[in-house]
């Protein structure tokens, strides 16, 4: 990986520089930004309708989109399509459990990410990212409940209720997430895009369910897992006291004895969860609270790229 | 249970610290950090998963973490050990070493860095390495060495010199200081050891040292101090074998007492434990060197027997001995021996003359000593290759002859005559100054100059006669004694038989036997031998050895026995307590003179007895075929025999021989073996019978009786000297002659017979195998209280050559005088009358240390009924030989350990080895921070602890993500981020807090 200097925009990609910047929406612009100014082509697609194909009218089509060009050649109704007509609805749902802020204090004095915090960053990042690109961007928080909904609007001062949202206290913890999902499918009567930001330290049976269900509903969903470093490595080392977030027990023990088998459940965990998803058609990927923010923007990109070149996909 | 510790103090701050593991692990469990964690779900799984086996885990560590402080306190705290006597370790201690110096601790090899050393020398550096040991002990400390072979003797002596020179004992505290163990006492003890370069001569019993050192222990020690022997040996079987029962018991006192005996083996090679018969030297030694004669004439031909016996356990070839006579190797050519199989023995006899004598003030040089040594003996023993013995040489040797019929002593009817005739004229018997006397005076006769008295039909003896000869015989004289015609049975029975406690070996009947005219006339009839061998064993009876040595000669004396008539004799009762006399033998009997019919019901019982058992179908085939063709004609001729009585018993006992025999007839190769039919069970009682017959119908009476008594012999023969009787004078009818033994057919008997006779006779006073050390006790005529015999003080000088210096072939030999010494004369018993007799004058010696010939010279006084001429003083000489106990010292097989055990109680036993106990006397209580092991499980412990800890212990490593969790460690690969820092330099994820 090329060194990133001080000068480069896309320094703004690194968790750690991105933990200087306070203001969650100024985040946002300077990772997207700094994002974009590397890329060669610039995927922002603009105004301008690209013609695509033609289809057979079909009772129901709007009859301004009929090609009466057609009409007058052939005598057939046909409905002209462009790109412009497929605008990206997505929803980012990020989860604001209390599980989500795992190691709160350490990447608070280290300047680092912790979960939620990434999360949250990644959510304003996507946001920005979808409102220039002039797609509308709803967000959804939620830990024992919906706790915040915002629809999908693709204006700029939308960005302002999103970081805003993202903005949570009192985290609670999760409890029923297939009610949860279900609630979030509630909140999104159009499919859409769903970017799922959680560490899905929950039930894994009714965590796949409510991802099925955002399936049926024809959504695309991104499910995008973070965890952080410590819960990935487990280097804890002497005497300690693991106090369980969401209301899980405790455990005194030496975290150097139970690390071998720590990690084997770990993997027994990942594997399943990255099979389910898979099962069922979901796009999985596994984040870090160290990863570089363009893990995140880059996953999204392909896959919008990949929804417009294929629409019928949806 | 603190008295198990040298550091006690230290122990419980051990045992306190045992828990500190324990407590460490507490202390952890308390003293935590807390972390609040997401992923709680896998960690209780993994918990849950691993919880038994890290438990299991996790209390291995710890007990062996446990047991690590146990044993350092252990250690620290110096574990005494469980034996409650180790707490006694730091009392005074009275120590006694018997230091075995016999012979056989001669027995030398080589060491490496020392050189050439012997079990004595290894024995005395082992009493050093004790004594300083004890010297390092903060008590009372007491030592004393007995060497074996000189028990009454300590160093220190428990005796000292008062001003007066006189010696009185010590007190105990005397002992106790004297005793003491120090640096001075310590270098007093190696200056008394510089003295013993080489072992003694000198053979003791091991109980004798054991019970010395056991007074020397009472002597030194007090209350509560602790007894220890410590017992120096080579440990041979031949002391253990013959000692072990007693030593046993003996040590069961002792424990009894609390007394350790400590026994060290010395000998080489060193006791193994896989080897409970230790090796041993070879060793080759004279056992016995014995001239046949202790006194005989110059030139006189007389024997030297020597024995030479191979200890070891491997042949020995080329055994020669040599002899030196004075010194002189000249004299008596060596001897080859030839090879000498393991642990067996050889004898060879040695023809020799003496030319030496000494008379009047040179009598000394009558004593000639003789030296026998093993020429090119290789290892073993040096002392055992030489022995000594002495033979006094007389100008002529006197014989004194008392004759019942003095008045007829210088004609042919002399009872003496055939004997005379052979003493003075038969060239072989040169050398005798042949004295007669009469019977009345032997009483106070000076009988010491005569070598060998003959009593010829003596009628009777005094009192006075009769004690002087036996006392003659008992100082080694040689007394003949002829039966005749004039013996008073009476006087002979009860004066010098004595009810078997005087000289003459048996008891006369009332009056002689004479054989009628018709058991002559069927003894004329019938062929066999008149005089019998009575045993066969007699053969090596040394009145009898010379002639049967030989083979022509013995041929010749018992073919003459078929022809010797013995006419009258006096008849010996078969039964009585002389049979069971084991000094009393037999050597020469009678035809048996009964009527055969007297034996006839006997025969028929047996021939009975012998066809009731072969009519058995046992007997009808097989091996016993044959038998039968045999047996039966031969029990039908038996039985045929048997009944005529006109045969003659002899060929009754001929006949009964051949049924005992091998074979009845000439021993065809057809016949059966007879040895199989009588060795089968069923026929034990009748073959008992017919040997019982055989000898009864076989042997007559008596003929030729020898006895030993005291240090001399005695010979009795039934008959007389072949003199010549008149009629009347015996009161004997039909006869002049008692036999004709000496002149007739049978005399080719009578000159060997004689001849050995005397030299038989003259043979006695050796000191067979007199050891060094031994007492050697002899008794003189005390003579009366007015005037005693002998003056009290006895000269002393010791014959012996050195062969270790120079050239052995020509050493002078010098008398060495070793001053005088008192003649003992014990005070008469309580009760005596004033005017009893003096009791007999004693020579006693025990202080023979070197081999050698030891004369003590007497001083003989004139008595009253000597003859005027007598010198109111003249010498008189008794001379020794004292020999290593080679017998004994020179085998040197040691002692089976598991004897051992058996016969001390299993008291400690330490080889050469193996020293390192006797630093348990610098009473440096032993604990177990002395033992190696303990340092051994200790550093194996903390090794298997540290193993252990690293297995079970995380040690992470960036590959281990890989392996157990590729998911995450994929995560760490793909995306953009920075690689993962290693797990073991990962950050806690939160700052440390104390729990509570």
């Amino acid at each position: 990986m090329a060194k990133r200097t001080d000068n480069d925009p896309r320094r703004f990609l690194d968790p750690k520089v991105i933990a200087r910047i306070s203001q969650l929406d100024l985040r946002a612009r300077q990772v997207v930004e700094g994002f974009l100014s590397g890329m060669h082509k610039s995927p922002i697609y603009g105004q301008s309708v690209e013609f695509v194909q033609h289809r057979e009218y079909m009772p129901g089509d709007d009859l301004r989109r009929i090609d009466w060009k057609v009409w007058q050649r052939s005598d057939k109704f046909v409905i002209k399509q462009y790109e412009a007509e497929t605008n990206l609805r997505s929803y980012v749902v990020v989860d604001a459990s209390e599980s989500m802020l795992y190691g709160i204090e350490k990447h608070r004095k280290a300047r680092t990410l912790y979960k939620y915090d990434y999360v949250a960053t990644a959510a304003a990042c996507l946001s920005y990212l979808t409102v220039k690109q002039q797609d509308s961007c709803g967000l959804i928080t939620f830990d024992s409940d919906v706790r915040e909904a915002i629809p999908p609007r693709s204006h700029q001062r939308h960005l302002d209720a999103v970081t805003k949202a993202l903005h949570v206290s009192n985290p609670r913890e999760k409890t029923d997430i297939l009610k949860i999902m279900r609630q979030v499918a509630e909140n999104m009567p159009n499919r859409g895009l769903v970017l799922i930001f959680s560490d899905l330290l929950c039930d894994r049976e009714p965590l796949f369910k409510g991802l099925e269900m955002l399936r049926h509903r024809r959504h695309d969903v991104m499910v995008f897992h973070i965890l952080d470093d410590d819960e990935l490595l487990f280097p804890f080392s002497g005497m300690t006291k693991f106090e369980g977030l969401e209301e899980l027990p405790h455990l005194l023990c030496d975290p150097r004895s139970l690390r071998d088998a720590y990690l084997e459940e770990l993997e027994l965990y990942l594997t399943e969860v990255r099979r389910g998803c898979t099962k069922i058609g979901i796009d999985y990927t596994l984040l870090r609270t160290s990863d570089y923010m363009d893990a995140v923007l880059s996953k999204f990109l392909y896959q919008r790229m990949s929804t417009r070149a294929n629409p019928t996909r949806r | 249970m603190l008295s198990l510790f040298m550091n006690p103090w230290t122990f419980v701050a051990g045992a306190a610290l045992v828990s500190t593991p324990i407590i460490i692990h507490l202390i952890n469990r308390i003293r935590y950090r807390r972390v609040k964690w997401a992923a709680m779900e896998f960690l209780l799984k993994a918990q849950k998963r691993m919880r038994r086996r890290k438990i299991l885990e996790q209390l291995l560590l710890l007990l062996m973490r446990c047991l690590l402080v146990f044993l350092a306190g252990i250690l620290f705290a110096r574990f005494l050990g469980c034996d409650k006597s180790q707490g006694r370790e730091t009392r005074p201690t009275a120590h006694v070493v018997i230091l075995d110096d016999t012979p056989s601790t001669a027995d030398s090899w080589r060491r490496e860095e020392t050189g050439a050393t012997n079990s004595f020398a290894e024995g005395k550096l082992v009493v050093s390495r004790l004594m300083k040991a004890a010297n390092e002990a903060t008590t009372l400390q007491t030592f004393q060495v007995i060497r074996l072979s000189d028990p009454d003797n300590p160093f220190p002596q428990n005796t000292k010199s008062t001003s007066d020179g006189k010696l009185e004992a010590k007190t105990a505290a005397e002992i106790r200081q004297d005793t003491r163990v120090s640096s001075d006492a310590i270098e007093a003890m190696e200056k008394y050891f510089a003295e013993f370069k080489d072992p003694s001569k000198v053979r003791r019993n091991l109980v004798e040292g054991l019970r010395k050192a056991k007074d020397l222990l009472d002597m030194q020690a007090t209350g509560d101090t602790a007894k220890v022997i410590h017992f120096i040996s080579d440990l041979r079987s031949v002391d253990w074998l013959a000692e072990g029962e007693a030593i046993g018991q003996l040590l069961k006192e002792y424990k009894d007492l609390g007394i350790t005996v400590h026994f060290i083996d010395v000998g080489n090679p060193p006791r193994k434990v896989d080897r409970k018969s230790p090796l041993f030297s070879d060793n080759l030694a004279i056992i016995d060197l014995k001239p046949r004669n202790r006194v005989v004439a110059v030139n006189q031909h007389t024997t030297i027997e020597v024995r030479v016996k191979n200890f070891g356990s491997t042949d020995v070839n080329d055994v020669r001995i040599a002899f030196l006579l004075n010194g002189d190797a000249d004299p008596i050519p060596s001897v080859p021996f030839g090879s000498i199989p393991a642990n067996q023995e050889r004898t060879k006899s040695i023809p020799v003359q003496f030319t030496r004598t000494g008379v009047g003030d040179d009598r000394l040089k009558s004593f000639n000593l003789i030296t026998a040594m093993i020429m090119n003996a290789d290892g073993g023993i040096m002392a055992d290759n030489f022995r000594h013995a002495v033979v006094e040489v007389r100008p002529k040797l006197k014989v004194l002859v008392v004759e019942g019929r003095p008045e007829v002593r210088d004609t042919a009817k002399a009872d003496s005559f055939h004997l005379r005739k052979l003493f003075l004229e038969n060239k072989d018997f040169g050398g005798f100054d042949w004295e007669p006397t009469e019977a009345a005076r032997l009483e106070g006769m000076d009988l010491r100059p005569y070598s060998t008295i003959y009593l010829l039909n003596v009628a009777t003896l005094s009192e006075g006669a009769v004690a002087n000869l036996e006392r003659f015989v008992a100082e080694g004289g040689g007394v003949g004694v002829f039966l005749g015609p004039n013996v008073k049975p009476d006087v002979y029975t009860k004066l010098m038989y004595r009810d078997g406690n005087g000289f003459l070996p048996v008891p006369l009947q009332e009056k002689p036997k004479v054989l009628t005219q018709a058991q002559r006339q069927k003894r004329s009839d019938t062929f066999g031998k008149r005089i019998l061998l009575r045993a066969p064993l007699n053969r090596q009876h040394p009145a009898l050895s010379e002639i049967y040595s030989s083979e022509l000669e013995a041929s010749k004396v018992e073919n003459s026995f078929l022809f010797t008539n013995i006419d009258a004799y006096w008849e010996i009762l078969r039964l009585g307590n002389w049979r069971d006399d084991k000094s009393v033998q037999e050597l020469y009997c009678m035809v048996n003179e009964k009527s055969i019919l007297d034996y006839t019901p006997r025969v028929d019982a047996l021939r009975e007895a012998i066809q009731k058992h072969i009519g058995e179908p046992k007997f009808s085939d097989g091996q016993f075929k044959d038998l039968r063709k045999y047996l039966d004609p031969h029990l039908e001729l038996l039985h045929k025999e048997a009944h005529d009585p006109n045969n003659h018993t002899a060929l009754l006992a001929r006949l009964l021989d051949q049924l005992l025999c091998d074979q009845i007839n000439d021993g065809h190769e057809s016949e059966p073996i007879f040895r199989a039919f009588w060795n089968e069970p069923e026929l034990l009682e009748a073959r008992q019978t017919a040997m019982r017959l055989r000898d009864d119908v076989k042997y007559g009476d008596p003929l030729y009786i020898a006895k030993q008594f005291g240090r001399g012999r005695v010979a009795l023969i039934t008959t007389d000297a072949g003199g010549t009787h008149d009629t009347d004078a015996g009161g004997i009818p039909d006869t002049k002659q008692w036999n004709d033994w000496p002149r007739g057919a049978g005399g080719v008997s009578w000159v060997p017979m004689v001849s050995e006779m005397q030299k038989y006779l003259s043979g006695g006073g050796l000191e067979g195998n007199l050891s060094v050390g031994d007492r050697f006790a002899t008794e003189f005529e005390p003579g009366t209280r007015e005037k005693p015999r002998y003056a009290k003080k006895v000269n002393r000088y010791l014959l012996s050559v050195d062969p270790k210096d120079g050239n052995v072939r020509k050493m002078e030999l010098i008398p060495k005088p070793l001053g005088e010494q008192p003649l003992d004369q014990s005070a008469p018993p309580a009760g005596a009358a004033a005017d009893a007799p003096p009791t007999p004058f004693q020579l006693s010696f025990a202080d023979a240390k070197t081999p050698g010939v030891y004369v003590f010279q007497l001083t003989r006084l004139k008595g009253d009924k000597d003859p005027p001429a007598t010198p109111t003083e003249q010498p008189d000489f008794v001379a020794v030989a004292f020999n290593i106990d080679s017998l004994r010292e020179g085998d040197l097989r040691r002692a089976n350990t598991d004897d051992l055990a058996s016969w001390t109680n299993k008291a400690p036993l330490h080889t050469l080895e193996d020293l390192s106990w006797i630093d348990d006397f610098k009473q440096k209580p032993t604990d177990l921070s002395s033992r190696r092991w303990l340092y051994l499980v200790i550093l194996l412990l903390l090794i298997a602890e540290q193993a252990w800890a690293v297995r079970i212990s995380y040690h992470s490593k960036p590959e281990d993500l890989e392996s157990f969790a590729p998911s995450a460690a994929a995560a760490f690969a793909h995306h953009t981020a920075p690689p993962p820092a290693s797990a073991g330099e990962a950050a806690p994820a939160e700052p440390v807090e104390k729990a509570g």
